[in-house]
């Protein structure tokens, strides 16, 4: 892991001297770039803990360097790269990020690595698609109403309970294990 | 790092992701705007020359955006708590002496207040609607970008501020644009949560991001700005001509002289997203991330509140003495006690204004 007090001052740029890859796209595609990366950045964003429109946000600020700083040009793994480090940076300047905040950026990135690099998270979301399916009904509903699977709807902790009979406390244990058997059961299904 | 924290920060990592995925599986996903929000800021980016600190506006902006806090919509929504450390007053009837330069409006019919409608701007689903009464939706502007703000104007026409993509406009009720204050006339504004038709025909809007108010005329030139270290959230000129504004960069509310002088201000008002000053002299504000609506008297002691709301940005003292809330997932009317009266459903209120028939 790279030392937890660096961080950039500033974006990073876009060829790095020691790494600058190799030109393969042809220049002026921005509609491309942004098509082809725009989720990806959006979840990676997410998986740091960005809310939704922190997402969306910090997600167009790294489009607009990135394509500024003639990364639209590399070959879509560099973009992807550049971007990614891009979000990353306005994602803990936007928080002032302290050590801690680093060193969990940096778990995420390893895991992002890990999970994500050959397809941007797609298979893993599959995964829990299906794995959803294999909880108890029980389970199932807990996170339905939590998340708002079925109805858009998310629902509170009190109504949760209230729906399945259960205390707040009870809900709280209930979600936490079901968030483990979820991690466990993609964990297994993924390659 | 010892292994011990190494594991801590994985197992966050893990929860993190796990989290993220669930909420797409359930259909929370980028803003189906967000290409044409990004191709909209390259261009901006690309047109002329533009410093660093410009170029991080979105960044910054994002400060905002965390206030809002996307998932208030897990709030649960219970019945607030009203505690009046002293009743507020009832709202008069007469509008509030007309400033110097006012014109002298002609006397208008009392308002009908059981006839009225509620404009809304709704975030989330980047429109926004009128809805009657009976909560029925009698009119919607759709493609309206990261809309914050709404107001309804004499002449018909609605004018609306548009977040995402730094823009305010008027449109008429046949859905034309008759004007715009936007980067085609190099409006420079870095999104923008509230705009407000003067009775001069100028425009007073609050540049959230760009961190100025400015007053605009028709044609689109700057007449005045106010841009002293604030961020601001809402802003309204008052009947004697100065400016109420909603500073989130100083959690505080000021109220600012033509001579850009701060004649009047009160502080620790933390997330303060709207401020209006009463007929009674009072000013309304509403704290987002406290959940809680305020009334605050001039010497600044809060004389009546209201708590337990879900993330307001918005609170309108109605002329019977109710106080109309945005509160992300849904709009309500609530009597002094707390007593909810009247409510709407929204995917993200974060502006409702009512207007009565005549």
């Amino acid at each position: 892991m790279p030392d937890p007090a660096v961080e950039p001052a500033e974006p990073p740029t876009a060829e790095p001297a020691d790494t600058a890859p190799p030109r393969d796209r042809a220049p002026g595609q921005p509609e491309q770039v942004v098509r082809e990366h725009l989720h990806a950045v959006w979840r990676y964003l997410r998986m740091h803990g960005a809310s939704p429109h922190e997402a969306d946000d910090l997600a167009q600020e790294a489009f607009v360097i990135a394509l500024q700083k003639d990364a639209a040009h590399l070959a879509p793994a560099a973009t992807a790269t550049f971007l990614r480090r891009t979000a990353r940076f306005l994602f803990l300047r936007l928080r002032r990020a302290g050590p801690d905040a680093v060193q969990l950026a940096d778990a995420v990135d390893e895991l992002w690595d890990r999970d994500c690099g050959a397809d941007g998270g797609d298979a893993r979301l599959d995964a829990l698609r299906t794995c959803l399916g294999e909880l108890t009904d029980r389970a199932r509903s807990a996170v339905e109403l939590s998340y708002g699977l079925r109805t858009l709807d998310p629902q509170s902790r009190a109504r949760i309970a209230a729906e399945l009979g259960l205390q707040e406390n009870g809900v709280k244990t209930l979600m936490q294990r079901v968030r483990q058997q979820l991690r466990a059961c993609v964990e297994r299904r993924m390659p | 790092m010892n292994q011990d924290q190494d594991d801590r920060f994985a197992d966050q990592a893990r929860e993190l992701q796990i989290d993220a995925l669930l909420h797409e599986a359930a259909g929370v996903l980028p803003s189906p705007t967000l290409a044409d929000r990004i191709a909209g800021a390259v261009r901006q980016h690309d047109a002329p020359p533009r410093s660093r600190s410009r170029l991080m506006f979105a960044a910054v902006a994002v400060l905002g955006l965390g206030v809002v806090g996307a998932v208030a919509w897990l709030r649960n929504g219970e019945r607030p708590a009203v505690i009046p450390v002293q009743e507020p007053q009832p709202v008069p009837a007469p509008p509030p002496a007309p400033a110097p330069q006012d014109p002298k409006p002609a006397p208008a019919p009392a308002p009908k207040l059981d006839k009225w409608t509620t404009w809304i701007a709704d975030y989330s689903d980047n429109c926004v609607l009128e809805v009657d009464e009976k909560g029925k939706i009698v009119r919607q502007i759709d493609e309206v970008f990261g809309a914050w703000d709404v107001d309804l104007l004499d002449n018909g026409n609605v004018l609306i501020t548009e977040f995402s993509v730094s823009r305010v406009r008027e449109i008429d009720p046949k859905g034309k644009v008759v004007w715009s204050y936007d980067w085609s006339n190099e409006s420079d504004l870095k999104n923008p949560y509230d705009a407000d038709r003067l009775p001069d025909g100028n425009t007073l809007i609050a540049d959230t991001f760009g961190g100025r108010v400015i007053e605009v005329t028709p044609k689109g030139e700057i007449v005045w700005r106010y841009d002293r270290d604030i961020r601001p959230f809402d802003v309204e000129r008052l009947a004697n001509g100065n400016t109420l504004i909603a500073d989130v960069l100083k959690d505080r509310v000021i109220e600012i002289s033509p001579r850009n002088e701060i004649v009047w201000e009160v502080g620790d008002l933390p997330n303060v997203h709207d401020a209006d000053r009463l007929p009674n002299g009072n000013t309304l504000v509403t704290l987002r991330n406290k959940g809680e609506v305020r009334e605050i008297d001039p010497t600044g002691k809060v004389v009546w509140h209201m708590r337990g709301l879900s993330s307001p940005s918005d609170a309108d003292r109605l002329p019977n003495g109710n106080t109309l809330v945005a509160e992300n997932t849904r709009v309500r009317e609530f009597d002094k006690h707390g007593a909810e009266v009247w409510h709407t459903e929204t995917t993200w209120a974060v502006e409702a204004n009512r207007y009565y028939k005549r």
